[in-house]
């Protein structure tokens, strides 16, 4: 049974590079314990950036940033993250790569075997604990990565456009997964995608970030009913939000 | 050094008066470096080990082999030796750089530098060198004696073609014709070829007036001041093996096979080994071995050995003559007239026919 | 190494033998110049005692400078990279250092330590220990952004990021820098050997040249290069072992089915 998930406050956060780049600007949102919040928005609107300071990565310039209340400086042991490529120890085994985590918090691995198998089981691929990363395609990395950043029961999940590289089949089914997968632990998700219909189906909000210098520009509510299936896709709510979306970044690229 | 050689000479003689006989004790380390590879010019040392003239003297001693005097010298002045046998000339040249050595007993009194061909190539005098191609080892003693040939007997220097090489290359290159002759040290070079089946037309430096020793024993003045002793037994070893040597030729290329295994093998090797034993000996058929026995110096031959290296070496600060040998520990062991006769008898293949 | 794969090198090796068997023997070459094979064969049976007995010291002093080439070599790459003065004060005089030729510096060497083994080990360290530096430097720094960026988004320190990432990162390049040092390793101790020993492999070729005895000198060379290749092999074996995860060449080097 995880802990209770963390709630994500940011207040004005700003990102300016030494170079003078203003990647973000005044961004202010909230998301509530528990929460699935997608980040959507065309490439280098700074989403990812934001995701980075999110996880403590990247410093703000200014402005704001909390996980619980406390404010963000360093990353937390708390928070798992995905990232676009799977990015798995290629001297590793599957199982191996998995507990990583544990190695770097310093604790002890036979602790926590028993949940690694657990989760790969959940992701479909247990079969394969104990291959190497270079055995496996793009789709099967991608989920023990995800394997990896749930081993520590996080309260808080950041994803940044986890499914970009797969093709599209391999992403609707890895979509499913994922939502399957957040329903057993239900950490607060913070999920950055330029997929619309991805965006839709995964989330509780959705919201819209424009171009750089980014910043928040819409945001959409979606009040679908949990558990979802792919076959919401066809549903004329499904439609309605990804419509709404649709136009709320056809406005901000002609502004 | 503070002290001048010649006082400290001067003062070993007289320490070596004073020393009583030596009495069988434990063996004292003492460690000897060859000029080059153990080939059949050293032969006396290993006769000697062999047969136990070092032993019985309570010596025990130790032979490296050498990477050509130069080196040896370096070795031989930091300690890194007690005794060496090394050129003379090359060794005066060190002296001359701030090398501490000085030469105890002289083992092969004429020096074996010359231009060596195949006798197919009819260079029989020095002027048949004109317009032929003459190999040189780089740096090597026979080459920068070079100019002192070309003066002494007037051939033109600008009609002669020369080609460097390594040292291991020169013997190879005349046997394949590749040069028509070559600087080289008679005493490396001749046996290696006669034991291919091939004769050698030869002209020593030192048969067209080239005044300059061989090869000789040398230490440090150090040892020889602080321990007359040592210096004493190791020189008696050695002459008395060569001794034992000039007299018994085909026993001493036995022992000599027998300790450097490297060499056992072909008969090639053994004819080698024999012939650079004979030269060695040929080249100690002197005037001041017969009258003052083995390992003895001629001082004016020094003193004419160092106006060579002076001349032709570019040496400066040379110390006197007589600073640079001692006479104190040769010439104890000498051979009797008729012994001279059958040495002389031998080896009269190995001298060298002048044109 | 399937057998397949040996077959032809070897079968190669034995066309030319018996090229140079007949040649030889066609052209009437002279031994001192080029033996037959056959007496080379001869000279390896009848003499391995002796050509045994001068492999050893070789053989121990290749193993002992590598070893030392590839402990000294990491623990400056570390350095390298780590530190910021070594890096730029120190670094820059390895690479031009290694521009000498060492073979010049052999009779200094033997000047200052003496004609021992010191002089030679410390030579094989000299030449060999920079493939290590620069391949190591190259492994331990050309790690891809996203692992570290990963590692510290799991709370990995510095130094576990180095020990668990950038390590085992390294570890392919490493073993290349140890196969080029291995080999530079053996030429080291050998051309040393020239110059500067009493015994060894090297010291015997020069002994066998200098008596113009040509068939043990290329007695010695067979045997020497054959000690060469099983050093070589051994690396190539352990990396096997160690380099795990490195898809093996086969597969990408494109069409065997």
């Amino acid at each position: 049974m995880a802990a209770v998930p963390d709630s994500v406050e940011i207040e004005r956060a700003c990102k300016t590079y030494a170079s003078g780049l203003e990647a973000l600007r005044d961004v202010t949102f909230r998301v509530a314990p528990g929460e699935f919040v997608s980040l959507l928005g065309p490439s280098g609107c700074g989403k990812s950036t934001l995701l980075m300071m999110i996880a403590g990565l990247v410093p703000v310039s200014s402005g704001g940033i909390r996980i619980d209340a406390t404010v963000v400086t360093t990353p937390r042991a708390d928070v798992g993250m995905v990232f676009q490529s799977a990015v798995l120890l290629p001297w590793r085994t599957v199982l191996d790569n998995v507990l990583l985590p544990v190695e770097l918090l310093r604790l002890r691995r036979r602790d926590h075997e028993g949940r690694a198998r657990d989760l790969l089981a959940m992701a479909g691929v247990e079969d394969f604990a104990a291959r190497l990363p270079h055995e496996l395609s793009g789709g099967m990395k991608q989920r023990v990565a995800i394997c990896r950043a749930l081993i520590m029961q996080p309260r808080l999940l950041l994803m940044d456009e986890p499914f970009s590289a797969l093709d599209a089949l391999t992403r609707e089914r890895m979509s499913l997964e994922l939502l399957g997968l957040w329903e057993r632990l239900r950490p607060t998700v913070v999920f950055v995608t330029h997929a619309i219909r991805e965006a839709v189906f995964l989330s509780d909000r959705v919201l819209v970030m424009s171009a750089r210098p980014g910043t928040i520009g819409f945001e959409v509510d979606v009040k679908l009913p949990r558990p979802r299936q792919l076959s919401i896709q066809e549903s004329e709510a499904f439609n309605r939000h990804a419509g709404a979306l649709r136009r709320a970044i056809e406005a901000e690229e002609v502004a | 050094m503070t002290l001048s050689r010649r006082t400290f000479l001067a003062g070993a003689g007289a320490a070596l008066a004073a020393v009583p006989a030596a009495r069988a004790q434990s063996l004292t380390p003492v460690r000897l470096t060859l000029p080059w590879i153990p080939h059949g010019g050293f032969t006396h040392h290993f006769v000697a080990k062999k047969m136990g003239y070092w032993d019985k003297r309570g010596l025990d001693v130790k032979i490296d082999r050498g990477f050509g005097s130069g080196e040896v010298c370096k070795t031989l002045g930091l300690g890194q030796y007690e005794f060496g046998e090394i050129d003379f000339g090359v060794m005066t040249n060190c002296v001359s750089k701030g090398l501490d050595l000085v030469a105890l007993g002289l083992i092969q009194p004429k020096a074996t530098m010359g231009i060596f061909s195949l006798p197919k190539k009819g260079i029989r005098r020095p002027a048949d060198l004109e317009g032929r191609k003459v190999g040189f080892a780089t740096g090597s003693g026979d080459f920068q004696l070079w100019p002192a040939f070309v003066k002494l007997t007037g051939i033109d220097d600008g009609k002669i073609q020369k080609v460097f090489m390594g040292p291991e290359a020169l013997i190879k290159s005349l046997i394949e014709e590749q040069i028509d002759a070559e600087g080289n040290f008679y005493g490396s070079l001749a046996p290696s070829v006669w034991a291919q089946g091939l004769d050698l037309t030869t002209m020593l430096y030192a048969d067209h007036g080239v005044q300059i020793y061989g090869l000789t024993l040398a230490t440090r003045p150090k040892v020889v001041k602080e321990q007359p002793e040592l210096c004493a037994k190791f020189v008696d070893g050695v002459m008395e093996a060569m001794a034992w040597t000039y007299v018994n030729p085909e026993q001493a290329v036995d022992i000599h096979l027998d300790m450097v295994k490297e060499f056992k093998g072909s008969p090639t090797n053994r004819d080698v080994i024999k012939h650079g034993q004979g030269v060695r000996t040929a080249m100690a058929l002197v005037p001041e071995f017969e009258k003052q026995g083995l390992g003895a110096f001629d001082p004016a031959m020094v003193g004419k050995t160092r106006e060579t290296v002076i001349t032709y070496m570019g040496a400066k600060d040379v110390p006197a003559a007589d600073q640079l040998f001692t006479n104190a520990f040769a010439g104890k062991t000498r051979l009797t007239a008729a012994q001279w006769a059958q040495v002389r008898d031998s080896v009269k293949r190995y001298i060298p026919a002048k044109a | 190494m399937s057998a397949s794969r040996l077959a032809w090198p070897l079968g190669v090796t034995a066309v030319m033998l018996m090229a140079w068997e007949m040649a030889v023997a066609a052209l009437r070459v002279k031994t001192v110049v080029l033996p037959r094979p056959s007496a080379v064969a001869a000279v390896v049976l009848e003499r391995w005692p002796l050509l045994l007995e001068h492999l050893w010291p070789t053989f121990y002093q290749i193993l002992l400078g590598f070893v030392l080439s590839v402990a000294g070599g990491l623990v400056m790459a570390v350095l390298v990279v780590y530190s910021e003065p070594i890096r730029k004060g120190v670094l820059p005089l390895i690479v031009t250092s290694q521009i000498v030729p060492k073979v010049a510096i052999a009779p200094l060497l033997v000047v200052w330590f003496g004609t021992g083994d010191l002089s030679r080990l410390l030579l094989a360290f000299l030449i060999a220990f920079f493939p290590i530096v620069i391949n190591t430097v190259v492994g331990l720094t050309s790690v891809d952004d996203d692992y570290i960026k990963m590692a510290r988004a799991f709370m990995g320190t510095r130094w576990q990021i180095f020990a668990k990432i950038r390590l085992p990162h390294a570890l392919p390049l490493i073993f290349g820098g140890m196969k080029i040092s291995i080999t530079l390793a053996v030429i080291g101790i050998v051309v040393a050997e020239f110059v500067a020993a009493q015994r060894g492999i090297g010291y015997l070729i020069v002994m066998a040249n200098g008596l113009l005895d040509t068939p043990l000198m290329m007695a010695a060379i067979a045997v020497l290069s054959a000690m060469g290749l099983a050093l070589y092999g051994l690396i190539v074996a352990l990396e096997r072992v160690v380099v795990y995860w490195h898809a093996p060449a086969e597969t990408t080097a494109g069409g065997t089915p």
